[in-house]
């Protein structure tokens, strides 16, 4: 079940927040922050754009919430909102070059990598994915959403989006079989460490 | 894939909500006239509405001409902004950037973020969108001055 799917906002509160009240908007934050915050966080895997994505899916929400026609599809409303501000951020061509290049560099990538610590390995794993690959898995294996309105999302076919799934599921499951080595056996370095240990000694 | 269910939740930063109040203020509406109070001179009133009405009609006229002015400039400047842009795609598309170009490609996203709705319907608000693709064609000129033989100079400046 999606974190979305376990969150109830009252219909009075709907009806207050679309009537322009502040205290309600302030209750509809405090009670969906963090799940559109997660969502743009695994979907973008970059903090600034998961606040930036965070924020303009709150103000559009604010400034909509009188067109809201059915209270109970609130929540699920807000999480289209906050999806397609994902995928505005991923297909536009400014921040589809500024995200390889937080990425490309060595370095930077490390310090990323770092700053992610506290959500163990899967979450890195999972921001290893290329970001497209990325949205299929999370979309259809958290959010629940089909293939076929993947398909719709993305602008492409369902055989793409089951490819890409595919393509997820195994590079997950290939991370998890060599980071659970590594783990089974600790003085044995990964492979790269161990390709650096070979050069060091053989130099 | 059970397990990415299971993947705790992040809270955003403290100051966002914040942010949010600040982008979602409206200006508080103005009190109604305190009818009782009010003593009405009616030849003044009379004066102060024609006066009212004439410039209505002056600033009606003049925001007429020069929401045409640029409303006519603008495909010229999508125009040329879009050619800029095709330039620089096939110049250097693997290029690696440095912290003024980051720069540069950050305010042309806000900016295209800005322009989104203005696209669909300019002739909403043709001044602000004429300011905006203006704007977007002076940034994609720094930009391409990145990829100018010269670009190491200390000299050369960004415009935002």
């Amino acid at each position: 079940m999606s974190a979305f799917e376990r969150i109830h906002v009252a219909a009075d509160v709907v009806a207050a927040l679309g009537a322009g009240d502040r205290a309600a908007a302030g209750e509809v934050y405090r009670a969906l922050s963090s799940v559109v915050y997660t969502l743009a966080l695994r979907l973008l895997a970059d903090r600034q754009l998961a606040n930036e994505v965070t924020q303009d899916t709150f103000v559009e929400v604010i400034e909509r919430a009188n067109t809201v026609e059915s209270p109970a599809a609130f929540v699920g409303w807000v999480r289209s909102i906050a999806v397609n501000r994902c995928l505005m951020k991923l297909r536009s061509p400014w921040h589809r070059r500024r995200l390889p290049w937080t990425d490309g560099d060595a370095h930077d990538h490390g310090a990323t990598a770092a700053r992610l610590d506290g959500f163990g390995d899967l979450e890195r794993a999972l921001r290893q994915l290329p970001s497209k690959t990325r949205f299929v898995v999370w979309m259809h294996d958290v959010e629940g959403y089909t293939h076929g309105e993947i398909a719709l999302l993305t602008g492409k076919t369902e055989s793409y989006s089951k490819s890409q799934l595919k393509r997820a599921h195994a590079r997950l499951l290939a991370w998890h079989t060599e980071n659970d080595d590594g783990r089974s056996n600790a003085a044995a370095p990964r492979d790269g460490v161990a390709r650096i240990a070979d050069g060091g000694a053989a130099g | 894939m059970t397990a990415l269910r299971a993947l705790p939740t992040a809270a955003p930063p403290a100051e966002a909500w914040d942010e949010i109040e600040r982008r979602t203020r409206v200006a508080p509406r103005r009190r109604p006239l305190d009818r009782a109070g009010a003593k009405l001179d009616w030849r003044w009133a009379g004066v102060a509405s024609a006066a009212a009405l004439a410039l209505a009609i002056g600033a009606v006229a003049y925001e007429r001409l020069g929401a045409a002015r640029a409303s006519a400039q603008i495909p010229a400047l999508v125009a040329r902004s879009q050619s800029l842009e095709r330039q620089i795609a096939h110049a250097r598309p693997d290029v690696r950037w440095g912290d003024g170009r980051a720069a540069v490609v950050y305010r042309l996203a806000d900016l295209d973020r800005e322009l989104a709705p203005l696209a669909l319907d300019p002739v909403r608000d043709p001044r602000r969108a004429e300011a905006l693709w203006r704007q977007r064609v002076v940034l994609m000129q720094s930009l391409s001055e990145f990829d100018a033989p010269d670009a190491s100079s200390p000299s050369r400046t960004v415009a935002f």
